[in-house]
């Protein structure tokens, strides 16, 4: 019956879109967090010539890279980017790295990293020393750091085009990696000292996205079991009439 | 569908985390030197089913977006913010605050060394000059016995005045760390250095950009009331949505029970 694998395919699509939806919710109060959108294709499948059927399935998933609200913590150490763009950080392989969770700490050796110990580069993706004598830092709009005695470094600030950015694969941690194209020092960033760039999750929409999912799902659920019901009394009645 | 029940537990663990982590700050809202704490949260690795840039025909045409599903969110890292908390006038001789960065450094009883932000110093039966708990400071500082008018100045310089002179009894030094945030927390206010710290310098106050000590005042606590209930309030709220995404996965999962 195709009708029971186009309400399947359905279901199982809107299985997946739930995941997406719980997935975000989790993540609703994880800083610099970037929420993800499922997009769904039709498949159009003409079994017998004449009559068709339209499945649906998930093409991808897209992250929102729609900026979070700021929120101001007054630690120094945290920044938050206004604009577009991403800090990049470098992996114990090596890997670089595109984030915009600005949570940074120095660590034993002097270097700017994350709190998970990646360091910070800069925009010649170079790690950021911090001089172990060094008062409170400022970082300026620009990521410019500097103490008292002067100018330190200046935090790199990345950006993509549209079609890369796209192309960013989520590794976790808020970091991702670049699959396509070079990152391009930002022109003009804004950082935000003394701020955390807030997950860019709306409650509002998840919940709502969530109770539309849900239905969705059950509606095809519902309709699989009247289909069955309604083989089961033609089965029984055509059996009746020889 | 059971992904997300799991997801979503992995939610309420980190907000129940959360809501554990600013319960602390806030009841420390009072304590002299006290620094709060902040979780960081982390979104876990992700499961590729579809990768980005998959090739999707002969052509060499290739997926825009890829299907790439999360597992939840984890718990980074609970680290303290070093930020300087404001000064309260207390108008005892031998409170100090540090206004800027350093600790104060602590013999503890066993012989080890502690470094703490509370400044409220005071003297015990000898003379010495000790912490509330009655641990010496490091370097010791004796004031004898009928001194007066204590004075300790800026740069840690403690004098007084003993038989009508005005003598100087040694200097408070402060340890600057390279990372602070790394310091291992022992409760009382105190901590203690660790691998991720970094080895602490000894240096004067107000040289080598350490701060600057004040006589007669306190630090207070660099917990911020009205941010701490407001994220208060927000952990609660993504409690409640993670427990309605498992309620939500339970009613499907009991619609799904039901078509056989």
């Amino acid at each position: 019956m195709q009708e029971l694998a186009v309400l399947a395919a359905s279901a199982m699509a809107t299985q997946r879109r739930f995941t997406a939806v719980a997935d975000n919710i989790a993540n609703a109060n994880t800083d610099g967090y970037r929420k993800i959108d499922v997009q769904f294709k039709e498949i159009i499948s003409r079994p017998n010539g004449h009559s068709t059927a339209s499945y649906v399935e998930d093409r991808g998933l897209v992250v929102d890279f729609s900026g979070g609200s700021l929120r101001r913590t007054g630690n120094p150490m945290d920044v938050a980017l206004g604009s577009e763009g991403f800090f990049a950080v470098q992996t114990e392989g090596g890997d670089i790295r595109y984030t915009r969770r600005g949570a940074f700490v120095v660590n034993s050796e002097g270097e700017l990293t994350t709190p998970q110990g990646l360091p910070v580069l800069d925009n010649a993706n170079a790690p950021i020393q911090i001089p172990q004598n060094s008062g409170v830092l400022a970082i300026a709009r620009d990521g410019t750091i500097s103490t008292r005695e002067g100018q330190i470094a200046q935090i790199g600030v990345f950006t993509f085009s549209k079609e890369d950015q796209n192309q960013l694969l989520r590794e976790g941690d808020g970091t991702f990696t670049a699959t396509q194209g070079g990152a391009n020092v930002a022109e003009s960033p804004m950082i935000m000292q003394g701020f955390v760039e807030s997950s860019n999750v709306n409650a509002v929409k998840e919940m709502t996205d969530m109770q539309m999912v849900s239905k969705a799902y059950q509606r095809s659920l519902t309709l699989m079991r009247g289909i069955e019901q309604i083989e089961q009394r033609a089965i029984r009645t055509l059996g009746e009439t020889q | 569908m059971m992904q997300a029940l799991r997801i979503a537990a992995t939610g309420m663990h980190a907000q129940q985390l959360n809501v554990d982590v600013l319960s602390n700050n806030i009841a420390n809202l009072n304590t002299t030197g006290f620094k709060q704490s902040n979780p960081a949260f982390q979104d876990l690795v992700y499961n590729t089913i579809k990768g980005v840039g998959a090739i999707t025909s002969a052509a060499g045409t290739i997926a825009p977006t890829g299907v790439q599903i999360g597992y939840g969110v984890g718990i980074g890292s609970v680290y303290k913010i070093m930020e300087q908390g404001t000064l309260n006038n207390t108008g005892n001789d031998l409170d100090i605050a540090v206004s800027g960065r350093g600790f104060l450094k602590i013999t503890m009883p066993d012989g080890t060394t502690s470094y703490t932000r509370d400044g409220s110093l005071s003297v015990n039966a000898d003379g010495d000059v000790v912490t509330k708990e009655g641990y010496s400071i490091d370097p010791a500082i004796n004031i004898p016995t009928g001194a007066t008018d204590i004075t300790i100045t800026g740069t840690g310089i403690v004098s007084a005045k003993v038989d009508n002179t005005v003598t100087e009894l040694g200097t408070i030094t402060l340890s600057m760390f390279v990372n602070e945030a790394g310091l291992e927390n022992i409760g009382d206010n105190k901590y203690l250095e660790t691998i991720a710290s970094g080895t602490p310098a000894d240096v004067n106050p107000g040289e080598s950009g350490s701060g600057t000590i004040t006589q007669g005042f306190l630090e207070a606590s660099n917990v911020d009331a009205i941010e701490s209930i407001t994220r208060l309030i927000t952990a609660q709220r993504a409690y409640e949505l993670n427990s309605r995404v498992i309620s939500t996965a339970d009613e499907m999962l009991s619609t799904l029970s039901q078509i056989s």
